[in-house]
């Protein structure tokens, strides 16, 4: 196979970058392990949020690309039909010193072109704008730019469009070697094959560092620090208008209470430094001090437990560096990392895969603008769990399945869930991350053996072979009597 | 005492669940105690002597767009035979239709109960491959 | 949009809207329409395929699918029309049904009368906020039912079962009789959760351990279950440290709670009870929407399938009347409270005048009670908090009854 371009990787970073890539009239190839897109811990288990970009310190890689991003995001989210919600946030001072880091973050957020920054300091005022804040609040830097969205469904949206427009992905793909001729780079090795190409991208997140060091770049590693969240019934949707943060640490920016994009309410990340890259557990300590920290802002939230419906857990990609490392390397000509992406990663992707793009010119890629290019991309359609009535009614018209509903909490329709089938979903996982199948009150209780069902006659394979995310992890293994008919079974 | 055991058995004939110490000699029940009623009686010497227990299971179809249907025993089993019972229903495969009732295998397993349909199918297209 | 006129919608076709449906066309409405959104009827009962239903109703000992046949029929030849694959989108306060289905679309249906039927959905694993990964494998006990009786399909060979209710015992066995081996139940509290005869019939037939007293504190497995932790907990119901112990198994079965199915209710404005988690009913099986009715699982949780159909037969009778015009209001309002050892009681609200059935739920395990309403005392042999106590208010009792605004039920132990 070959290629102009290899992107490593196929989460909010990678996925950008394809597509500001597919502009051009380039063979672009992207390259991803897991079996779907979105499906690594960092993007899928995010918190979707557009930061304003007060946050990072000016002069640092992730500054000049946080607010940039922010704007670009505003421009993009409405071009490939992911919805994008202006909420503002507000970063909340407990005590009477965690007003100095306020005013410290305002300052930086001035420094990084954030508009409109303001801190509030009247008690009332904040009461008003968030009726269940803690009423020990003392003042809250407001930053209005500050948006949420979907971080997977935005993902894969961005590979859609990307695809739509020429880019190749192959999942359950595995880079396994970077190989140079002299100092520049001529092909990509993976578990399933070659690809020639002179330029490479590596988008890889948690593994950035190792295919960092398969082209001879070991300047840096990435150590996993896990962050757990709570996901609350859409009852309590309401409950906060706002991003809502806590005054941030050295570490993290805090256990942030967030309505979502979707309506729900969303509690989390903690901090926790882990070793191992593929330990995506919950633990009862991180769940925990997660609710203790969001009760912290929102202490209705203490008696709140009853109404969580799930709770998960992402790892971010910390760089021992502090910083995103976007470079590219005169002794590996043709390797451009994008590593170290934690937050603001997602924030950041569009004005870094700009930045890529201007890498890989300046290692003499050509670029030209393709004619062609299309940067709309329609989402699939969710007219009836809008419950955008007349709008679902022409949809029936046209495909009776959409008036079939498979997944009740959602409200997710059959046509639906063959829309995402047709765009890649192979799996339960792929269908409920890109219709919402499963991610209600009742967590798959009821869809999921229609939504099992739906997949085996679609995809021409006995149900026992459907899987939750490829892999061992079938769902229904066996037909019924099988087991009997074996007798003792072995494991 | 020589030969003998005592053994503790919930009687479940009623809510009261008494749970019954019962001797037993050369597998016979030679002694009940702590039952409030007769009809624990009953049920303990038969729990002990001969339990039985209500079979019911499914047993494969072919022709109804669905893949089983439920089945039962007319009358209670030995309890020592439901295993055995499941297996011998697993190797057998029904055609549409089926109505409550039908004799799916009579006899069974020689114990003297017939497996009869639970439920009505009607003969349909396959919905999917099976 | 489709717009039909009915007399009495009724949503959900399980055992309390087929009760309901067809006494509401005996008492004489003409229109009644079953809004479904399963592709058959009988609701919950087509996969419970094991015996116990119809003790009472029936007095015979039948499964599940041949108790509901029984009803399915009789809907059928009295022309009962069922919309099933149909999903009831939104009730409003002025009874209008808001539904879609493939062949017909959106539909409102304007109802004189609407009987809430729509049972309830379990527990899942994310609101008991288990931790640990995120597998396949872990399934609530009824998605395991239907999985196994009506799909066809065995979940796994090794099996935990967490919650020993009804649901988690009658699947153990399941999953035993179908050739799995079942590892333990486990449960939280000192005392199992279900019948005696299925703790016998379900876990003692097949030599299944039972772990009382504890919980599962971490699930294992990258991609599909591989082991469980379990630990022992203190009468707070939190885990004990240094006694966990791993399971190896390859699926997790929850019955860790019934939730009745209430978004409907809610989103019309329908006052619940936070006992039941479902409305507040009287004794004609009216909410508090007049013309609204409730009956089965979605009012509370019921044991026997036997209760859901007298009282799925009252609120379709009620609502027939209501939609005639020949529903009188109640003579007056009792509010009945819950009291000593009593967890909830429905109806929540009787006139004093006609003989009604009260279901009650006990929050502990006592012999030799007396049920005590003001002046009136019953006195009962037993009571179990899985098992609903029914109380049949005669006449006679009735009469004996302080007619006041509000009575509180306690269940006293005799001294």
């Amino acid at each position: 196979m070959k290629a102009d371009v290899v992107v490593v990787g196929a989460g909010i970073v990678g996925s950008t970058i394809a597509r500001e890539l597919s502009r051009y009239d380039l063979e672009v190839v992207v390259v991803e392990r897991e079996p779907d897109v979105a499906f690594g811990s960092p993007t899928k288990a995010n918190t979707g949020i557009i930061h304003a970009g007060y946050d990072d310190k000016p002069g640092t890689v992730k500054a000049e690309h946080c607010s940039r991003g922010n704007a670009l995001w505003h421009k993009i989210a409405p071009e490939i039909g992911v919805p994008l919600k202006e909420t503002g946030s507000l970063v909340v001072a407990l005590k009477e010193e965690e007003v100095n880091a306020l005013k410290e973050l305002k300052g930086r957020g001035e420094k990084n072109g954030v508009p409109s920054l303001e801190i509030i300091d009247d008690r009332e005022r904040l009461l008003e704008m968030e009726p269940h804040l803690n009423r020990e609040a003392i003042a809250a830097l407001y930053a209005p730019s500050a948006a949420i969205t979907s971080p997977y469904e935005l993902a894969m949206a961005m590979m859609e469009n990307a695809a739509q427009n020429g880019v190749k992905i192959l999942l359950e793909t595995e880079v396994t070697g970077v190989i140079m001729k002299g100092a520049e780079v001529k092909r990509v090795r993976t578990n399933r094959g070659g690809i020639e190409a002179d330029y490479v991208v590596n988008a890889a997140g948690l593994w950035a560092d190792r295919v960092s060091a398969m082209a001879g770049v070991k300047y840096f590693t990435i150590h996993p620090r896990k962050g757990e969240y709570y996901v609350f019934d859409k009852k309590l949707g309401g409950l906060v208008h706002r991003v809502l943060f806590p005054a941030p640490t050295p570490v993290s920016k805090g256990i942030v209470v967030t309505p979502t994009v979707d309506g729900n309410l969303l509690i989390g990340p903690n901090a926790q430094d882990m070793e191992d890259k593929e330990d995506v557990a919950t633990t009862s300590s991180g769940l925990a001090e997660v609710f203790t920290g969001a009760s912290q802002l929102i202490p209705l939230l203490a008696e709140k437990g009853p109404m969580v419906i799930t709770n998960f857990c992402g790892l971010r990609p910390e760089p021992n560096t502090q910083d995103f490392i976007i470079e590219a390397y005169k002794e590996v000509r043709g390797f451009i990392n994008v590593a170290g992406m934690k937050s603001p990663g997602l924030t950041a992707a569009p004005s870094v895969a700009q930045k890529v793009a201007a890498l890989l010119k300046e290692s003499g890629l050509e670029l030209r603008e393709k004619e062609t290019f299309n940067p709309h991309r329609k989402p699939i359609d969710r007219s009836l769990r809008e419950l955008n009535l007349s709008k679902a009614e022409g949809l029936i018209d046209q495909d009776a399945r959409y008036g079939h509903v498979v997944c009740r909490c959602e409200h997710v329709t059959e046509g639906e869930i063959l829309e995402a089938i047709r765009r890649g979903a192979s799996t339960l996982d792929g269908v409920k991350f890109r219709t919402r199948a499963g991610m209600g009150r009742c967590q798959g209780g009821f869809c999921t053996p229609h939504v099992i069902k739906i997949l085996a006659r679609e995809l021409g394979i006995p149900a026992e072979r459907v899987t939750k995310r490829e892999g061992k992890s079938r769902l229904i293994p066996h037909r019924v009597k099988e087991v009997l008919l074996r007798g003792e079974s072995d494991d | 005492m020589r030969g003998e055991e005592r053994r503790k058995v919930t009687c479940i004939v009623c809510p009261l669940g008494c749970e019954a110490t019962v001797t037993i000699k050369n597998e016979r029940v030679i002694k009940v105690e702590n039952l409030e009623c007769p009809r624990g009686e009953d049920y303990v010497l038969t729990e002990i002597e001969a339990p039985k227990r209500d079979f019911f299971t499914t047993v494969q179809v072919r022709g109804a767009g669905v893949p089983v249907c439920p089945v039962r025993a007319t009358q209670p089993v030995p309890k020592e035979k439901l295993l055995e019972c499941s297996k011998e229903l697993a190797k057998i495969t029904v055609d549409a239709p089926i109505k409550i009732g039908d004799v799916i295998v009579e006899n069974l397993l020689g114990l003297g109960v017939d497996i009869i349909a639970a439920r009505n199918l009607e003969e349909m297209e396959k919905k999917e491959n099976r | 949009m489709i717009e039909e006129d009915v007399e009495v919608a009724v949503i959900g076709g399980g055992a309390a809207g087929l009760a309901a449906a067809i006494r509401a066309k005996e008492t004489g409405a003409e229109k009644v329409t079953i809004l479904d959104r399963n592709s058959e009827l009988g609701g919950i009962l087509p996969q419970c395929i094991h015996t116990g239903f119809g003790l009472h109703h029936f007095r015979e000992n039948l499964t599940g699918p041949e108790y509901i046949a029984r009803f399915i029929e009789r809907a059928r030849s009295l022309k009962v029309e069922c919309k099933l694959d149909t999903m009831v989108l939104r009730v409003t306060p002025e009874k209008e049904v808001v539904a879609v289905n493939s062949p017909d679309g959106l539909m409102t249906l304007k109802s004189r009368a609407i009987v809430l039927a729509m049972g309830c959905r379990e527990r899942p694993r994310g609101a008991l906020g288990i931790p640990g990964t995120r597998p396949a494998g872990i399934f609530t006990a009824g998605t395991a039912q239907r999985l196994m009786d009506v799909e066809g399909y065995l979940p796994g060979k090794r099996i935990v079962i967490l919650g020993s209710g009804d649901v988690g015992l009658i699947m153990a066995r399941r999953f035993a009789m179908e050739g799995a081996k079942v590892e333990a139940v486990v449960e939280i509290l000192p005392y199992p959760g279900g019948l005696a005869r299925n703790l016998v019939q379900c876990l003692e037939d097949f030599q299944i351990p039972l772990l009382l007293k504890h919980t599962v504190t971490f699930i294992h497995g990258a991609e599909r279950v591989e082991a469980v932790t379990t630990a022992r907990v203190d009468e707070g119901g939190s885990p004990i440290s240094g006694t966990e112990r791993m399971i190896r198994c390859d699926t997790l079965i929850l019955s860790v709670g019934l939730i009745p199915e209430n978004e409907l209710s809610e989103a019309a404005g329908i006052v619940l009870d936070p006992a039941t988690g479902g409305p507040v009913v009287n004794e004609h099986m009216e909410t508090s929407i007049p013309g609204i009715f409730a009956c089965g699982n979605v009012v509370h949780v019921h044991d026997l399938v036997d209760y859901v159909t007298e009282t799925g037969e009252l609120a379709g009778e009620s609502a027939a009347n209501y939609a005639m015009g020949k529903l009188p209001p109640l003579a007056r309002k009792m509010v009945l409270k819950a009291g000593q050892n009593v967890r909830y009681v429905v109806p929540q609200i009787v006139s004093g005048e006609e003989p009604v059935a009260l279901f009650l739920r006990v929050r502990k395990p006592l012999r030799n009670v007396k049920v005590k309403i003001r002046s009136l005392t019953m006195p009962i042999r037993v009571v179990r908090p899985p098992e609903t106590v029914v109380l049949r208010l005669t006449e006679k009792r009735l009469g004996k009854l302080e007619k006041e605004k509000e009575l509180t039920i306690n269940i006293e132990e005799e001294p």
